[in-house]
Protein backbone atom coordinates (compact mmCIF):
# COMPACT_ATOMS: atom_id res chain seq x y z
CA UNK A 1 0.00 0.00 0.00
CA UNK A 2 2.55 2.45 1.14
CA UNK A 3 4.89 1.77 -2.08
CA UNK A 4 1.77 2.17 -4.40
CA UNK A 5 1.35 5.68 -2.77
CA UNK A 6 4.88 6.67 -2.88
CA UNK A 7 5.01 5.36 -6.64
CA UNK A 8 1.55 7.78 -7.48
CA UNK A 9 3.59 10.58 -5.48
CA UNK A 10 6.10 10.30 -8.24
CA UNK A 11 4.17 9.75 -11.36
CA UNK A 12 2.03 12.47 -10.24
CA UNK A 13 4.07 15.67 -10.16
CA UNK A 14 5.73 14.21 -13.26
CA UNK A 15 2.59 14.56 -15.58
CA UNK A 16 2.03 17.49 -13.97
CA UNK A 17 4.55 19.20 -14.55
CA UNK A 18 4.56 17.60 -18.38
CA UNK A 19 1.35 19.12 -18.62
CA UNK A 20 2.41 22.74 -17.82
CA UNK A 21 2.27 24.24 -21.18
CA UNK A 22 2.13 27.40 -22.74
CA UNK A 23 0.37 28.97 -26.54
CA UNK A 24 3.25 31.29 -26.42
CA UNK A 25 3.15 35.56 -25.36
CA UNK A 26 1.37 37.64 -26.31
CA UNK A 27 1.74 38.50 -30.03
CA UNK A 28 2.67 35.07 -30.95
CA UNK A 29 -0.14 33.02 -32.53
CA UNK A 30 0.95 29.74 -34.21
CA UNK A 31 -1.63 27.26 -32.50
CA UNK A 32 -3.97 25.59 -35.20
CA UNK A 33 -2.11 26.32 -37.88
CA UNK A 34 -0.24 24.24 -40.77
CA UNK A 35 3.59 26.02 -41.42
CA UNK A 36 5.31 24.63 -44.31
CA UNK A 37 9.20 25.00 -44.84
CA UNK A 38 13.01 23.79 -45.00
CA UNK A 39 15.22 22.33 -42.51
CA UNK A 40 18.63 23.88 -43.31
CA UNK A 41 21.60 21.69 -41.87
CA UNK A 42 24.05 23.50 -40.06
CA UNK A 43 26.89 22.30 -42.21
CA UNK A 44 25.16 24.48 -45.17
CA UNK A 45 24.83 21.72 -47.46
CA UNK A 46 21.49 20.54 -47.16
CA UNK A 47 18.45 21.35 -47.12
CA UNK A 48 14.96 19.51 -46.60
CA UNK A 49 11.02 20.18 -46.60
CA UNK A 50 9.17 19.98 -43.34
CA UNK A 51 5.29 20.24 -42.69
CA UNK A 52 5.15 21.16 -38.79
CA UNK A 53 1.50 21.72 -37.51
CA UNK A 54 0.77 22.92 -33.88
CA UNK A 55 -2.75 22.18 -33.06
CA UNK A 56 -4.45 23.74 -30.22
CA UNK A 57 -4.51 22.08 -26.85
CA UNK A 58 -1.03 21.33 -27.65
CA UNK A 59 -0.85 18.78 -30.10
CA UNK A 60 1.94 18.45 -32.27
CA UNK A 61 2.62 16.68 -35.60
CA UNK A 62 5.62 16.92 -37.84
CA UNK A 63 6.79 15.14 -41.50
CA UNK A 64 8.97 15.52 -44.29
CA UNK A 65 7.34 14.42 -47.53
CA UNK A 66 10.11 13.10 -49.16
CA UNK A 67 10.70 11.03 -45.97
CA UNK A 68 14.69 11.54 -45.32
CA UNK A 69 15.16 14.10 -41.93
CA UNK A 70 12.25 12.87 -40.48
CA UNK A 71 10.66 9.35 -41.32
CA UNK A 72 7.07 8.47 -42.40
CA UNK A 73 6.70 6.83 -39.33
CA UNK A 74 6.30 10.14 -37.27
CA UNK A 75 3.40 10.94 -38.97
CA UNK A 76 1.39 8.69 -36.55
CA UNK A 77 3.35 10.30 -33.34
CA UNK A 78 1.75 13.03 -31.18
CA UNK A 79 3.92 14.67 -29.16
CA UNK A 80 3.32 18.22 -27.62
CA UNK A 81 4.79 21.36 -28.32
CA UNK A 82 4.79 24.52 -25.95
CA UNK A 83 5.79 28.07 -26.53
CA UNK A 84 7.41 30.77 -23.81
CA UNK A 85 9.53 33.59 -24.32
CA UNK A 86 12.26 32.49 -26.14
CA UNK A 87 11.80 29.12 -27.05
CA UNK A 88 9.23 26.05 -28.70
CA UNK A 89 10.02 22.72 -27.04
CA UNK A 90 8.06 19.73 -28.92
CA UNK A 91 8.08 16.81 -26.05
CA UNK A 92 6.94 13.75 -26.01
CA UNK A 93 6.49 10.26 -23.57
CA UNK A 94 6.48 12.38 -20.65
CA UNK A 95 10.07 13.89 -21.82
CA UNK A 96 11.82 11.18 -23.23
CA UNK A 97 11.81 12.52 -26.06
CA UNK A 98 12.43 16.33 -26.04
CA UNK A 99 13.18 18.95 -28.41
CA UNK A 100 14.33 22.81 -28.01
CA UNK A 101 14.21 25.16 -30.37
CA UNK A 102 15.31 29.12 -30.32
CA UNK A 103 12.48 30.89 -32.38
CA UNK A 104 12.01 34.06 -34.13
CA UNK A 105 8.12 35.07 -35.13
CA UNK A 106 7.99 37.18 -37.94
CA UNK A 107 5.82 40.49 -37.18
CA UNK A 108 3.31 39.81 -40.41
CA UNK A 109 2.51 36.36 -38.34
CA UNK A 110 3.39 34.39 -41.26
CA UNK A 111 6.80 33.42 -40.75
CA UNK A 112 8.45 31.22 -38.28
CA UNK A 113 12.46 30.71 -37.66
CA UNK A 114 13.54 27.90 -35.66
CA UNK A 115 16.97 26.48 -34.49
CA UNK A 116 17.91 23.50 -32.65
CA UNK A 117 19.42 24.07 -29.36
CA UNK A 118 19.17 20.78 -27.83
CA UNK A 119 17.49 17.69 -27.82
CA UNK A 120 16.93 14.11 -26.34
CA UNK A 121 16.09 11.73 -28.38
CA UNK A 122 14.57 8.53 -28.26
CA UNK A 123 12.60 8.50 -30.85
CA UNK A 124 14.71 7.60 -34.45
CA UNK A 125 12.27 9.19 -36.29
CA UNK A 126 13.66 12.61 -36.00
CA UNK A 127 17.04 12.18 -34.97
CA UNK A 128 18.05 13.09 -38.23
CA UNK A 129 17.22 17.02 -37.58
CA UNK A 130 20.60 18.00 -35.74
CA UNK A 131 21.27 20.45 -32.96
CA UNK A 132 21.94 23.72 -35.05
CA UNK A 133 20.10 22.93 -37.72
CA UNK A 134 17.68 26.22 -39.03
CA UNK A 135 14.00 25.82 -39.69
CA UNK A 136 12.24 28.74 -41.38
CA UNK A 137 8.28 28.08 -41.98
CA UNK A 138 5.59 29.98 -43.51
CA UNK A 139 2.09 29.26 -42.79
CA UNK A 140 0.03 27.24 -45.55
CA UNK A 141 -3.65 28.62 -44.95
CA UNK A 142 -4.65 26.39 -47.86
CA UNK A 143 -3.66 22.62 -47.38
CA UNK A 144 -4.00 20.73 -44.86
CA UNK A 145 -1.32 18.35 -43.44
CA UNK A 146 -2.33 15.13 -45.07
CA UNK A 147 -2.15 16.99 -48.44
CA UNK A 148 2.14 16.77 -48.26
CA UNK A 149 1.67 12.97 -47.56
CA UNK A 150 -1.18 12.34 -50.53
CA UNK A 151 -0.79 11.51 -54.13
CA UNK A 152 -1.98 15.10 -55.16
CA UNK A 153 0.95 16.42 -53.58
CA UNK A 154 3.67 13.87 -55.07
CA UNK A 155 1.90 14.20 -58.98
CA UNK A 156 2.02 18.15 -58.62
CA UNK A 157 5.59 18.18 -56.83
CA UNK B 1 15.44 3.04 3.45
CA UNK B 2 12.87 3.99 0.80
CA UNK B 3 11.84 7.11 2.31
CA UNK B 4 15.46 7.68 2.61
CA UNK B 5 16.04 7.35 -0.74
CA UNK B 6 12.96 9.20 -2.05
CA UNK B 7 14.21 12.42 0.34
CA UNK B 8 17.52 12.33 -0.86
CA UNK B 9 16.24 12.18 -4.40
CA UNK B 10 13.65 15.23 -3.94
CA UNK B 11 16.55 17.17 -2.33
CA UNK B 12 19.06 16.17 -5.08
CA UNK B 13 16.35 17.69 -7.76
CA UNK B 14 15.53 20.58 -5.69
CA UNK B 15 19.40 21.31 -5.30
CA UNK B 16 20.29 20.71 -8.88
CA UNK B 17 17.77 23.12 -9.94
CA UNK B 18 18.45 25.77 -7.47
CA UNK B 19 22.26 25.80 -8.16
CA UNK B 20 20.58 27.12 -11.85
CA UNK B 21 18.20 29.34 -10.49
CA UNK B 22 21.06 30.56 -8.22
CA UNK B 23 23.71 30.71 -10.65
CA UNK B 24 21.64 33.39 -12.53
CA UNK B 25 22.25 36.02 -9.75
CA UNK B 26 26.07 35.62 -9.78
CA UNK B 27 26.64 36.51 -13.61
CA UNK B 28 28.67 39.23 -13.61
CA UNK B 29 27.62 42.46 -15.68
CA UNK B 30 29.78 41.78 -18.50
CA UNK B 31 28.21 37.91 -19.02
CA UNK B 32 24.89 39.36 -18.78
CA UNK B 33 25.51 41.18 -21.68
CA UNK B 34 25.97 37.96 -23.46
CA UNK B 35 23.08 36.54 -22.77
CA UNK B 36 20.97 36.05 -26.43
CA UNK B 37 21.78 33.50 -29.16
CA UNK B 38 24.92 33.85 -31.20
CA UNK B 39 26.39 32.21 -33.78
CA UNK B 40 30.01 32.04 -35.70
CA UNK B 41 31.49 29.72 -37.80
CA UNK B 42 31.78 26.32 -36.49
CA UNK B 43 34.55 24.79 -34.62
CA UNK B 44 35.92 21.89 -37.28
CA UNK B 45 34.56 23.43 -40.44
CA UNK B 46 34.32 27.37 -41.45
CA UNK B 47 31.66 25.92 -43.66
CA UNK B 48 29.13 25.11 -41.12
CA UNK B 49 27.45 27.17 -38.23
CA UNK B 50 27.77 26.96 -34.75
CA UNK B 51 25.37 28.62 -32.22
CA UNK B 52 26.05 29.82 -28.76
CA UNK B 53 22.55 30.42 -26.71
CA UNK B 54 23.92 32.47 -23.73
CA UNK B 55 21.11 31.74 -20.94
CA UNK B 56 20.35 34.24 -17.75
CA UNK B 57 20.96 31.12 -15.48
CA UNK B 58 24.10 30.94 -16.43
CA UNK B 59 24.26 27.95 -18.54
CA UNK B 60 25.58 28.71 -22.90
CA UNK B 61 24.20 25.61 -24.87
CA UNK B 62 26.66 25.09 -27.85
CA UNK B 63 24.96 23.56 -30.83
CA UNK B 64 28.31 21.69 -32.57
CA UNK B 65 29.17 20.71 -29.25
CA UNK B 66 25.81 19.64 -27.64
CA UNK B 67 25.49 17.36 -31.22
CA UNK B 68 29.02 16.03 -30.66
CA UNK B 69 27.86 14.87 -27.16
CA UNK B 70 24.31 13.82 -28.50
CA UNK B 71 26.71 11.40 -30.76
CA UNK B 72 28.35 9.95 -27.50
CA UNK B 73 27.19 9.53 -24.15
CA UNK B 74 25.20 12.50 -23.12
CA UNK B 75 24.17 10.99 -20.09
CA UNK B 76 28.13 11.31 -18.26
CA UNK B 77 28.54 14.10 -19.85
CA UNK B 78 26.52 17.54 -19.71
CA UNK B 79 25.31 18.98 -23.53
CA UNK B 80 26.06 22.69 -22.10
CA UNK B 81 28.56 24.27 -20.29
CA UNK B 82 28.04 27.02 -17.03
CA UNK B 83 30.00 30.22 -18.05
CA UNK B 84 30.92 33.22 -16.41
CA UNK B 85 33.35 36.70 -17.73
CA UNK B 86 35.26 38.37 -15.42
CA UNK B 87 38.23 40.82 -16.72
CA UNK B 88 37.39 40.18 -20.17
CA UNK B 89 38.05 36.43 -20.21
CA UNK B 90 35.00 34.00 -20.60
CA UNK B 91 35.18 30.87 -19.53
CA UNK B 92 32.95 27.47 -20.02
CA UNK B 93 33.08 25.03 -17.66
CA UNK B 94 31.23 21.59 -17.46
CA UNK B 95 30.85 19.94 -13.92
CA UNK B 96 33.59 19.05 -12.18
CA UNK B 97 35.63 20.08 -15.21
CA UNK B 98 35.24 17.34 -17.26
CA UNK B 99 35.58 19.89 -20.08
CA UNK B 100 36.46 23.56 -19.85
CA UNK B 101 37.34 26.43 -22.76
CA UNK B 102 38.65 29.83 -21.82
CA UNK B 103 38.68 32.41 -24.29
CA UNK B 104 39.87 36.16 -23.90
CA UNK B 105 37.06 38.90 -25.63
CA UNK B 106 39.19 40.74 -27.74
CA UNK B 107 39.06 44.35 -27.37
CA UNK B 108 37.85 45.05 -30.91
CA UNK B 109 34.55 43.64 -29.52
CA UNK B 110 31.52 45.40 -29.52
CA UNK B 111 28.68 43.22 -27.22
CA UNK B 112 26.46 46.10 -27.31
CA UNK B 113 26.38 45.52 -31.21
CA UNK B 114 26.36 41.95 -31.60
CA UNK B 115 30.10 41.72 -32.26
CA UNK B 116 32.07 39.42 -29.81
CA UNK B 117 35.34 38.18 -31.00
CA UNK B 118 37.02 35.22 -28.89
CA UNK B 119 40.25 33.83 -28.74
CA UNK B 120 40.94 30.67 -27.42
CA UNK B 121 43.15 30.51 -24.34
CA UNK B 122 43.05 27.50 -23.19
CA UNK B 123 41.15 24.33 -22.92
CA UNK B 124 41.67 21.21 -21.26
CA UNK B 125 39.91 18.66 -23.31
CA UNK B 126 38.75 19.19 -26.95
CA UNK B 127 36.96 15.98 -27.55
CA UNK B 128 36.02 15.14 -31.15
CA UNK B 129 37.29 18.93 -32.25
CA UNK B 130 40.24 18.28 -33.79
CA UNK B 131 40.97 21.80 -35.21
CA UNK B 132 40.67 23.70 -31.86
CA UNK B 133 44.29 25.34 -30.94
CA UNK B 134 45.55 28.06 -28.77
CA UNK B 135 44.99 31.68 -30.04
CA UNK B 136 42.39 30.27 -32.67
CA UNK B 137 39.63 32.98 -33.94
CA UNK B 138 35.72 32.92 -33.06
CA UNK B 139 33.86 35.67 -35.16
CA UNK B 140 29.67 35.89 -32.93
CA UNK B 141 27.35 37.86 -34.14
CA UNK B 142 24.25 37.73 -32.64
CA UNK B 143 21.23 36.09 -33.83
CA UNK B 144 18.45 36.55 -31.41
CA UNK B 145 18.21 39.52 -28.40
CA UNK B 146 15.83 36.64 -26.76
CA UNK B 147 13.81 39.91 -25.27
CA UNK B 148 11.33 39.30 -22.61
CA UNK B 149 8.66 41.25 -25.30
CA UNK B 150 7.99 39.00 -28.20
CA UNK B 151 6.69 41.92 -30.45
CA UNK B 152 10.54 43.58 -30.64
CA UNK B 153 11.41 40.23 -31.34
CA UNK B 154 11.51 40.46 -35.75
CA UNK B 155 14.31 38.74 -37.69
CA UNK B 156 12.74 40.04 -40.68
CA UNK B 157 13.49 43.71 -39.82
CA UNK B 158 9.64 44.74 -39.44
CA UNK B 159 8.59 47.71 -37.38
CA UNK B 160 9.52 47.16 -33.43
Amino acid sequence: MRARMILIIIILPVIFLNSCRSDGPDGTDIADSLWVGTVETADGYDSYTVVFEFREGGDFIMGDPDDIIIYDEAIDQNFTWSMDENYITVTGWLGMYFAEYAYEYSTDGNTLFMILIRRNFFNETYEEIRTGDRIELSRDEVNDFQYYFSDDYYSAY
Amino acid sequence: MKRVFLFAVAVSVLFISGCYYINGWFLSEEAQSLEGLWYSGGWDSEDSTCYYDFRADGRVFVTEWTDDVELGNSILIPSHFNYSVRNGILKMVQYLGIASFEFIIDDDSSISEGYCHLIVSDYTNDFDFYYIYDEQDFYLYKEMNYSRAAEVRSLYGGEE
